[in-house]
């Protein structure tokens, strides 16, 4: 990310807040004061204890999804049957609101779960329609010309097909994990779990504590932003 | 090495082959010649089991066979080097095969950065630091100058002394530069 063009929204984020709390009907913090109270909230445990909950949350919710898309993927790629039969509850998933998903699981899943199964149901169809792709654009005379030099199905897996599949992989999970913080955190906020980042949202605006909601949020983009660069290092370790 | 027994083998309702029976010794140097489109290639797929006939059988001698196919085949994500040290026999032959062929300063290169005469010659150099007992070169020289085509000839020579080879070529001067006398099947 361009840290010249974070600066510059920043100052449009400043100069709207400024012009908006002339208003005595509107009150938007300023940068300045949302990064104070980010820096206070920092200081207090029970933040703490509320960030490691909604990670846990969205990290089960991502890791689920990465699994469970992987292997769906595979099998769409393996069998057309397959792809058929799945390609409906994909779609479904795709465009039903993520608060409708929220407000029916609500009543059978407990809120502390419920964050973990909405995002783990969001990135889903992202991670599985992503390693179809990427499975679908092997080029299929790579891994014929391995098998010819008598390399073995496994190491074709490893060597070959795994290699030339890692461009959509990769772009699939990196879109999930942001998509995972997105509907985790929306759940919390409806759910309220306690002890959540949701939670401390919900709790900030009951509160009218604008300042609160704009610190929280702050937390909640670096922490997405956190997770996409360990995924990141995580990708170039492995690909060394 | 090879044997083929009243082989039949079929595209869809293409009838590529009915009853090919054919043969060839350990050692044995051979080629393959017809115009596009007869089958040289189908016949070197059945001998890599990568078709498998209708009817009729093909033994084969060994199953370490190293292969120059039609298409180069690299692997877009590695290097020259590296496409070649992952099917080597023999990691130390890798370099001295490279600069045999002209490619020492493209070792690095990605396939992507390559001409179309140094990624055949790449491809090339794969097919040989793998040290089989059967090479299978459909038409090496394609896409190659005279002097690189010599440069390759000579290399392939070289590494294939005693071995069994099958070359697919349209020109009979081709097969004559690496040795190869005897027809092995003339779709002509």
């Amino acid at each position: 990310m361009d840290a010249a063009a974070v600066l510059f929204w920043i100052l449009v984020w400043h100069a709207a807040a400024t012009l908006a709390n002339r208003s005595l009907l509107l009150k938007i913090p300023l940068p300045l004061e949302t990064l104070r109270t980010f820096l206070r909230l920092c200081g207090e445990g029970r933040f703490w204890r509320s960030v490691g909950s909604s990670v846990l949350h969205i990290l089960f919710g991502f890791l689920s999804a990465a699994i469970l898309g992987t292997a769906g993927g595979m099998a769409s790629a393996a069998s057309a049957w397959f792809r058929h039969l799945s390609a409906p509850l994909l779609r479904l998933i795709r465009t039903v609101p993520v608060a409708a998903f929220i407000m029916l699981a609500w009543l059978w899943i407990p809120s502390r779960i419920l964050p973990s199964f909405v995002s783990a149901l969001m990135v889903l169809p992202i991670v599985w329609s992503h390693v179809d792709a990427g499975i679908a654009a092997v080029d299929r005379l790579l891994p014929e010309m391995a098998r010819a030099f008598g390399m073995g199905r496994w190491q074709i897996l490893l060597k070959i097909r795994l290699p030339l599949m890692a461009p959509a992989l990769r772009s699939g999970y990196l879109t999930g994990v942001g998509i995972a913080w997105k509907a985790g955190i929306a759940a919390e906020i409806i759910c309220n779990p306690t002890g959540s980042i949701g939670a401390l949202l919900q709790g900030a605006k009951t509160s009218i504590d604008y300042e609160r909601v704009f610190a929280v949020t702050l937390m909640v983009v670096v922490l997405s932003i956190l997770f996409e660069v360990v995924l990141k290092l995580v990708w170039r370790e492995q690909r060394r | 090495m090879i044997d083929f027994d009243r082989v039949c083998f079929s595209y869809a309702a293409k009838e590529v082959f009915r009853g090919l029976s054919l043969h060839l010794a350990d050692g044995e140097r051979a080629y393959v010649s017809g115009e596009s489109g007869c089958g040289k290639t189908t016949l070197l797929r059945l001998i890599m089991g990568l078709e498998k006939p209708s009817s009729g059988t093909v033994s084969l001698g060994t199953d370490r066979i190293s292969v120059l196919f039609q298409e180069n085949r690299l692997l877009p994500y590695l290097t020259v080097a590296q496409n070649c040290l992952l099917f080597a026999a023999d990691r130390a032959q890798v370099g001295p095969m490279l600069r045999a062929l002209g490619l020492a300063e493209a070792a690095d290169a990605l396939p992507s950065a390559l001409s179309g005469g140094m990624a055949r010659r790449a491809a090339l150099a794969r097919a040989l630091v793998h040290r089989g007992e059967l090479y299978l070169f459909d038409e090496p020289f394609n896409g190659l100058d005279a002097e690189n085509a010599a440069r390759a000839a000579e290399a392939i020579n070289c590494v294939t002394a005693g071995k069994a080879v099958i070359v697919v070529t349209h020109h009979s001067t081709e097969a004559a530069l690496l040795s190869c006398q005897r027809s092995l099947f003339d779709f002509r």
